[in-house]
């Protein structure tokens, strides 16, 4: 018990950035504390991946690395806070797709992807479709052929309006040539409890969603919007197993404002990479529940501009696209 | 049950560390700005390394510490700790006005603890059973819910015109940000601050707290109203007597409040006050200062703890927003919850549930001696005290997102507020009404979505159907009331 006690007072230390790890030399950069931004509330899982990151980074930057947590306007608030503070590196970003990718062609960001330079992906969040097991859908063939017999009757809960569970379904509707309902919550656990009770059949959002009650038989997963199949669900098939091109995860990343030094930036790159291999971060996080993906800067530039240019397509499909006013 | 698990938890080393989660908890409480959500967010990550019993039952102590330690600013200084206690300053600050502000306190305390432990027997006893109530709420239950809300504000305002008027603008008001539904910002004025809607801590701070603080500005040279005598702190029987019914219904009222998702404790309370002055036989002294009127929120909003857990343990899906960050806090454990939880870890679940007796114990100890000491607030000049309340606004504000744009609101809201005390707005109905206000907008949108349209399916779902019924009896009847009076009067 004492033990216990004491290892969570040192890990509090830790996650409450008090730790004082002094550099040997005295290198150009970093001379100071590093902040890191987060665009969510604390407690969530963008939160727990920054403070989880943060811990092992220190390690390898040298420096105490201060978590702070920006919530509000679907991340846009903490990221519009990261492209406008001063490109030294002494601040970063944790980056979502959403925030980054997605909210500026919604019209109602004062920054867009290219005011920031990317140093790296960390982790993702894949989506899945899962449906209620009475609603007498058993795969994915049924899925369909159930959605084409009842043009606009299929119900999909989702976590929130616009976001990217919300563009999966749309692709993914598009490609297939269906038509469904897609009902947006507030939040993923309302979204979740829909489809378990029944006024939604489906639900799309991450495993660790809807991991549990698959597990417990109350829901039936369907498919997953990833290139390879997911270890937690041996047996769900892909899109693209189904002869559907699309691929969608919710990454999380890191970056720094776009006039940020060179130099500096390769000194927070070397140090992320080796963090991103330290055995104690994996296993965190494990524990918090997100999937390791890294990416180094060059690879997540092209995927910003990849990724960036079919969600602009897509959105402005769907007559979701704004001018954005403030840019 | 497992009893080496209960024993386990009754150890010296435990309780300590479920005491500290308490005091912790009342005090995260008490300061505005703080609530229990943050509170047991912030402390997640320090229980990864602690017995899951200890981590849970540690979190348990801070979510029922800080939803009862709300009351006390809320009654001393007419400054909700946290939203769930903005009811509370109905009746509790004009009984310590009157000098029974240690009453006040005290019923407060014992009714919180009373709520705790009958939704935490509910919980033990029967929580596979209620669990698929729960699941029974659909988008048509919802709305129905949040309209029976809304018709609380019709028996709040002593001028229903007003309180409609009132109550409609607090409607309006909650619709600034992103449409929930489609998603396009709305009243935003390209402020990417408002796309998530008006903070509404911040503007809850200013409605209460610095409203209050701009009244008793006017009136500072007037003589200190709030007497320094602080009546004992138990109940008479007498008040004891009044306050049974007020009390389990107000605790049940919270536990199935707690059991359906997306509701939590802010709006339990409203709830059970409106249910304790409509059941008395002297509707007209509520919000002058009765004890009823404390027991009444204080009973309901603490019950939510325990009914919150109900579909969080047997389901996976956490009762409030409180028990959403606890639902994460359970899986960094390696504890998928539902019902092979029980199955599989049931020295967990005891260890867990005799976690949330203890704690509710310690809440009302703690709190206790905590209101031996903060009635001494009362004893501050108020100059100095005034001060200090805005200072803690300040902060309050700040300190949940570190933006600036939050003190701007709660400034906005506390000249709002202002307005309403000086012409005899009802700010509770303002507030009720941005609480409820996005869940009846959301959801009738998905209802009407899933229904083609058609606003029957308002009236042909059972449980829809019994809320509109009571929305439309408790709306009518106070209308009615008010119209006869204004008839005698106009005779």
């Amino acid at each position: 018990m004492f033990k216990g006690i004491c290892r969570s007072a040192l890990l509090a230390c830790l996650v409450l950035g008090v730790s004082c790890i002094s550099a040997d030399a005295a290198p150009k950069f970093p001379r100071r504390n590093i902040t890191l931004i987060v665009p969510s509330g604390p407690g969530g899982g963008c939160d727990l991946v920054a403070r989880n990151f943060a811990t092992y980074f220190e390690k390898y930057i040298g420096k105490t690395v201060v978590v702070s947590d920006r919530d509000g306007g679907g991340g846009t608030v903490g990221t519009s806070a990261l492209v406008h503070s001063r490109p030294d590196g002494y601040t970063m970003g944790v980056t979502v797709i959403g925030s980054v990718l997605m909210q500026p062609l919604y019209g109602s960001t004062d920054y867009t992807k290219d005011d920031m330079r990317p140093l790296a992906s960390i982790t993702r969040v894949p989506s899945m479709i899962a449906v209620n097991k009475s609603c007498g859908i058993k795969n994915y063939e049924e899925f369909v052929a159930w959605a084409k017999a009842h043009p606009g009757e299929l119900k999909i809960s989702v976590a929130a309006a616009k976001g990217l569970p919300h563009l999966s379904v749309e692709s993914f509707v598009r490609a297939a040539g269906i038509e469904v309902k897609v009902m947006p919550y507030k939040g993923a656990n309302p979204a979740v409890a829909a489809c378990l009770g029944g006024h939604t059949q489906a639900f799309v959002g991450g495993p660790s969603e809807t991991l549990i009650h698959c597990q417990s038989g109350e829901m039936i997963p369907i498919a997953v919007f990833t290139d390879e199949r997911l270890p937690e669900f041996p047996d769900m098939p892909t899109f693209k197993e189904k002869g559907l091109d699309i691929s969608w995860s919710v990454w999380r990343g890191l970056a720094v404002p776009k006039d940020t030094p060179d130099d500096v930036c390769r000194i927070l790159e070397e140090a992320i990479e080796k963090t991103v291999k330290d055995e104690g971060y994996i296993a965190g996080l494990k524990k918090v529940g997100e999937d390791y993906a890294y990416k180094n800067a060059a690879d997540t530039k092209v995927m910003w501009n990849e990724e960036g240019a079919m969600l602009e397509q897509l959105i402005k499909d769907l007559g979701y696209y704004m001018q954005n006013k403030r840019k | 049950m497992d009893w080496n698990a209960v024993l386990n938890v009754l150890s010296p080393s435990m309780l300590l560390i479920i005491a500290v989660g308490t005091f912790g908890g009342i005090v995260i409480g008490a300061l505005p700005g703080l609530t229990a959500t943050m509170g047991v967010a912030l402390l997640v990550p320090m229980t990864f390394g602690m017995h899951p019993v200890a981590g849970l039952s540690m979190l348990m102590g801070i979510y029922v510490g800080a939803i009862y330690g709300g009351c006390i600013s809320a009654i001393l200084l007419k400054t909700p700790g946290t939203p769930s206690s903005a009811a509370t300053t109905l009746d509790g600050y004009p009984m310590a006005q009157k000098g029974e502000a240690g009453k006040a306190l005290g019923m407060a305390t014992l009714a919180s603890g009373i709520g705790g432990l009958i939704s935490a027997v509910v919980l033990i006893g029967m929580a596979p059973q209620l669990a698929k109530l729960a699941l029974m709420f659909g988008p048509a239950e919802y709305f129905a819910l949040a309209v029976f809300g809304l018709t609380i504000i019709a028996s709040l305002s002593t001028d229903i015109l007003k309180g409609m008027l009132i109550g409609c603008v607090g409607m309006l008001l909650s619709t600034v940000g992103n449409d929930p539904v489609s998603g396009f910002s709305r009243f935003t004025f390209d402020i990417s601050n408002l796309a998530s809607g008006i903070a509404f801590i911040p503007a809850l701070i200013g409605l209460f707290a610095i409203s209050e603080v701009l009244v008793q500005l006017d009136n500072l040279k007037a003589e200190n109203v709030a007497s320094r005598r602080v009546s004992g702190l138990f109940p008479s029987r007498q008040e004891w007597k009044e306050c049974w019914k007020t009390l389990i219904r107000g605790s049940f009222i919270g536990t199935v409040i707690g059991i359906v998702p997306g509701t939590g404790a802010n709006i339990a309370s409203w709830l059970s006050y409106n249910e304790a002055r409509r059941a008395s036989k002297h509707p007209e002294k509520f919000g002058t200062g009765i004890i009823e009127g404390v027991a009444a929120t204080e009973s309901a909003n603490n019950a939510v703890c325990g009914g919150a857990l109900v579909p969080l343990l047997t389901l996976g899906i956490p009762g409030d927003s409180v028990t959403a960050v606890f639902l994460g806090g359970l899986i960094i454990h390696g504890l998928a919850p539902g019902p092979r939880l029980f199955m599989d870890h049931p020295d967990i679940i005891s260890g867990l549930f005799t976690g949330i007796i203890v704690a509710n114990i310690f809440m009302i100890l703690l709190g206790l001696v905590a209101v031996r000491f903060s009635t001494k607030l009362l004893n501050i000049p108020k100059k100095l005290l005034l001060a200090a309340i805005l200072i803690f606004c300040f902060i309050g504000s700040y300190s949940i997102n570190q933006n600036p744009l939050d003190i701007i609101t709660m400034l906005v809201f506390g000249i709002i507020g202002y307005i309403c005390q000086r012409y005899n707005f009802s700010q509770s109905a303002l507030c009720i009404a941005m609480i409820l206000g996005p869940i009846a907008e959301q959801n009738m949108r998905l209802a009407l979505m899933d229904s083609n349209m058609s606003p029957m399916i308002f009236f042909t779902r059972p449980i829809s159907l019994v809320f509109m019924v009571l929305a439309a009896l408790s709306f009518v009847v106070p209308v009615y009331k008010a119209g006869r009076r204004m008839m005698k009067e106009a005779r």
